[in-house]
């Protein structure tokens, strides 16, 4: 039935087993790849990017309605204080700076993860984590004195809506952090192995759009804040 | 004072707010439903073990990753809920039946939480759970590839589901079911009218089954868009395949808004906010707004699936293909782009004020 | 905008219902039970739109906001459009996942009951809302609502009927088994790839992917080889590399539930325990190694030629005349 009249058209029937090519699959072995996509299954490292990529568009979208909220309420005081009398500006920058340092150290530590440079792979992960200690630890500073000056987010609207956003933010750097060690540990004990690479890809991307959600968060809470 | 230090007690109290009071005694009718359903749950499982099928029910269904084990399970939880929220139909409408110039057989704060039940679990336990139980059975298939992109979060996905029903279910025996419908408006959501746990159950059983069905939409448009067999161009995807794909994107951008909300409303209770509390500033008209403009989408990805199943059956019984393939891609495309703007409006008769 | 929006859905609704008309126009119409679904669907989700444009209308709006008419439509679309489609799908793909068909009796029973269910339930709810009866009422006291709150609970035992004829034809679908078993994996003369399988279709879905050449590409595979009376010839068997199974997903669950549970009755240290654990477990299946494992070549062959034995066979039944019943 089959297995004789394949004299020569063995390779054809790998790549079009149902001989639906041209000419029946019986003129070229080639596959008629047309369309994105349309080349069979993607590789490995383009489906988790693409995945973890849809993600961190998810991730936007529960910042944007936090954004929006705090839009919608950050007139709703309450006859507490504004945020212009709150925020200090040095604090805020130091945050920022450190921040943006860690996703420059990020970077490097995935130009080093590129040359498979352990040594130098660890180092600007462990700078980049203690950057993102430093961020935490100002902005928790920051949550205290506010609680303890009773400007907590039971105050008011307005500041329900700020602890809520800035802490949203915290606690992804947080578990940021978290998966940081878990990867230097992994780097260290399994070596740069293909899934490996491809986590360090996921939270590359990852640190990288927690720092720019926190210029969206500093531009909307902190430079609109303060002019109201 | 903030909401969580009401109690001293509470921080300090092994069980928290958990005490024997929680099971409902005194009611006939949740004691007696519950105690029907712990009593059948205990038999299957015990019948399970003693033949033996548990080592099969683990290695074989319980374990897999295999899109077309995890669609027949999302299947059966579907059939399961469905059935639970159909028994809670029937309550309410006997139970209108017979409540005329009298009080009926179940009391005003019990009718509430039934008629909350049934919303809740039809939605978020039987629709969603029919509609991606049948995508990720016949999906991968349809597109000619052998899983979907993320196999093992698929399970998770699965498995997450299973816990928000069975969260909501385990309020009918210890504690109760929020009473506010199945969108708790504020400040009948807050603290101040229902201090009670039904909210909370609702909260968090859909906070978890939100994650789950975020995990789903990923898979799918990953699946979708980047795994397809060879010369498998977009025209050349059958037509239930397009409208699972419009379905997941709006699972994506639809989603976070759910759990961006409900963590407001959360924070409101547990933590003592004041994103939606009457005083303070808050704003409960932005919840209306917030959780519709979720609510509408919603609607979308329950009946996208639904519009596809159709596609595929009318045509393979009419023998012919699908009239019009591309108009309908087409559609679908612009209806799962044009409905985030659209959808943040909430009906204009929300809008009308206090009735 | 609300009217705009409306008008934006029910327009574009109303083209896919003419498309899925003009697909059964001029079409050998079998109506199998997914099929009665479907017909179902059509009828029952014009009517629930209609009444959804009519909500539309600002004025009527206001009257009917919150009214059993509102009730009655939204359950009119969701009812006629996912629950339908949910019934349908699982009943045209039972047999791919199960390998075998569902009894078509009580599968038109349980479709009959739904539908005359369906109207018999929700068509006097719409009266009593235009007579302004409210959602949610736990009682009432006005007159002439009574007679269509016992109409509508007349229908909801029909439902319930409808309900029992589902379970009744699981069981006796599973008795039956082996009469109704779906030999081919094509019960239905489908037209996309997932028919192409056994029913069920093994781990591995298809031992080869198939090259796609064109729309409805099975459409295509069963057309050439029923024109040339053979099978596409037998492609060279691979190892294939299958994902392991994995606790993961159950595991994080059961710790979701128990903080979610914690979360609920303020129990904070339970909490704590939950979060941790789920961290660990996270931290446990990252460190996996191995996360396949492999089907020989000679399994997949093994396999592969039963589904195509099948198919020949098929093929030699229904020989000369060419095409399925």
């Amino acid at each position: 039935m089959s297995a004789t009249d394949a004299v020569g058209h063995g390779h054809a029937r790998d790549v079009d087993p149902y001989l639906l090519g041209r000419g029946g699959g019986r003129g070229s072995g080639h596959v008629a790849a047309t369309g994105r996509g349309a080349g069979g299954p993607a590789s490995k490292t383009v489906v988790v990017a693409y995945g973890f990529w849809l993600f961190l568009l998810s991730d936007i979208v529960l910042f944007s309605c936090l954004f929006a909220a705090h839009a919608v309420l950050q007139t709703a005081i309450a006859d507490g204080p504004a945020g212009h009398e709150l925020f200090k500006p040095t604090n805020i920058a130091i945050e920022t700076a450190c921040l943006l340092l860690s996703s420059f150290t990020c970077g490097m530590s995935a130009a080093a993860c590129g040359v498979r440079n352990l040594l130098w792979t660890q180092v600007a992960l462990l700078v980049t984590g203690l950057l993102g200690v430093a961020f935490l630890v100002l902005e928790a500073k920051d949550f205290a004195e506010l609680v303890e000056q009773g400007f907590g987010p039971q105050r008011s609207a307005f500041l329900s809506s700020f602890f809520a956003v800035v802490g949203c933010h915290g606690l992804h750097v947080s578990a940021g952090l978290l998966w940081l060690g878990t990867m230097m540990a992994q780097i260290f004990v399994k070596g740069f192995r293909a899934d490996i690479l491809r986590r360090m890809l996921c939270f590359n991307l990852f640190w990288h759009v927690l720092d720019i959600i926190w210029v969206a968060l500093f531009t909307i809470v902190y430079l609109i804040g303060e002019g109201r | 004072m903030p909401a969580r230090f009401a109690q001293q007690e509470e921080l300090t109290n092994v069980f928290g707010k958990l005490t024997w009071d929680a099971v409902p005694w005194s009611q006939p009718i949740p004691l007696v439903a519950g105690g029907v359903v712990i009593v059948a749950v205990l038999a299957v499982l015990l019948w399970v073990v003693v033949r033996g099928y548990l080592p099969y029910l683990w290695n074989e269904w319980i374990t897999s990753v295999d899109h077309k084990r995890i669609g027949v399970m999302y299947l059966l939880l579907a059939l399961l809920m469905l059935l639970r929220g159909f028994i809670d139909a029937l309550m309410m409408r006997s139970q209108q039946a017979v409540a005329f110039h009298t009080a009926g057989y179940l009391p005003p704060e019990h009718f509430d939480q039934i008629f909350s039940a049934h919303g809740t679990i039809m939605i978020f336990f039987a629709a969603m759970p029919l509609m991606i139980g049948l995508m990720n059975l016949v999906v991968p298939l349809q597109l000619g590839v052998r899983d979907v992109a993320f196999p093992t979060l698929n399970s998770t996905s699965f498995w997450l589901t299973a816990t928000g029903a069975l969260l909501v279910n385990l309020s009918l025996v210890v504690g109760e079911f929020a009473r506010t419908g199945w969108l708790p408006y504020p400040p009948l959501s807050e603290t101040t009218y229902l201090p009670g746990v039904g909210v909370d159950y609702y909260l968090w059983a859909l906070q978890i089954l939100g994650v789950g069905t975020m995990m789903t939409g990923i898979n799918f448009v990953t699946t979708i868009l980047k795994v397809r067999a060879p010369g498998m161009t977009y025209m050349r995807m059958p037509m239930f395949c397009w409208t699972a794909l419009a379905a997941n994107l709006l699972i994506i951008a639809a989603f976070p808004v759910l759990t961006a909300t409900l963590a407001m409303l959360i924070l409101d209770r547990y933590l003592g906010f004041h994103f939606f509390t009457n005083e303070a500033g808050g704003n409960m008209m932005m919840f209306i707004n917030l959780i519709w403009a979720w609510g509408h989408p919603e609607v979308y990805i329950l009946v996208l699936p639904a519009f596809g199943i159709f596609s595929e059956v009318i045509s393979t019984f009419s023998g012919k293909p699908l009239f019009g393939y591309r108009s309908m891609v087409a559609r679908w495309e612009r209806a799962a782009t044009s409905m985030m703007p659209c959808s943040a409006s909430p009906p204009a008769s929300l809008r009308s004020g206090p009735a | 905008m609300f009217g705009i929006a409306t008008s934006i859905i029910a327009v574009g609704t109303g083209v896919k219902v003419y498309n899925w008309m003009f697909t059964m126009y001029g079409g050998r119409i079998r109506y199998a039970t997914p099929m009665l679904w479907s017909v179902g669907f059509i009828v029952t989700f014009i009517i629930g739109g209609m009444t959804g444009v009519l909500l539309a209308v600002p004025p009527a709006d206001f009257q009917l906001h919150n009214s059993l008419f509102l009730v009655a439509h939204f359950h009119n679309v969701i009812i006629g459009g996912v629950l339908f489609a949910g019934f349908a799908g699982i009943t045209y793909w039972f047999p791919k996942a199960f390998g075998f068909r569902l009894h078509e009796g009580w599968g038109k029973v349980s479709f009959w009951c739904a539908l005359i269910g369906f109207y018999v339930t929700f068509v006097p709810l719409y009266v009593a809302g235009l007579l302004g009866m409210t959602r949610r009422l736990q009682h009432y006291e006005v007159a002439a609502w009574r007679p269509w709150v016992l109409i509508a609970g007349l229908g909801v035992i029909i439902l319930l009927i409808g309900a029992i004829a589902q379970v009744i034809q699981l069981v006796v679908s599973v008795r039956q088994r082996d009469a109704l078993r779906d030999e081919t994996g094509d019960p239905w003369d489908g037209r996309s790839l997932e028919w192409a399988t056994a029913s069920p279709p093994p781990a591995f879905n298809f031992a080869v992917l198939p090259n796609v050449g064109g729309d409805e590409p099975y459409w295509q595979i069963k057309r050439l080889a029923i024109e040339r009376q053979q099978l596409a010839p037998e492609p060279t068997y691979k190892a294939i590399e299958v994902p392991r199974n994995s606790p993961v997903g159950f595991i994080t669950a059961f710790f979701a539930t128990i903080t979610g549970f914690a979360l609920i009755w303020h129990i904070w240290w339970l909490v704590a325990v939950g979060v941790a654990a789920a961290y660990v477990v996270f931290v446990w299946f990252a460190w996996r190694d191995v996360t396949e494992y492999e089907i020989p070549a000679e399994e997949v062959a093994r396999i592969d030629r039963a589904r195509r034995a099948a198919r020949q066979q098929w093929l030699e039944a229904n020989a000369p005349a060419g095409g399925p019943a």
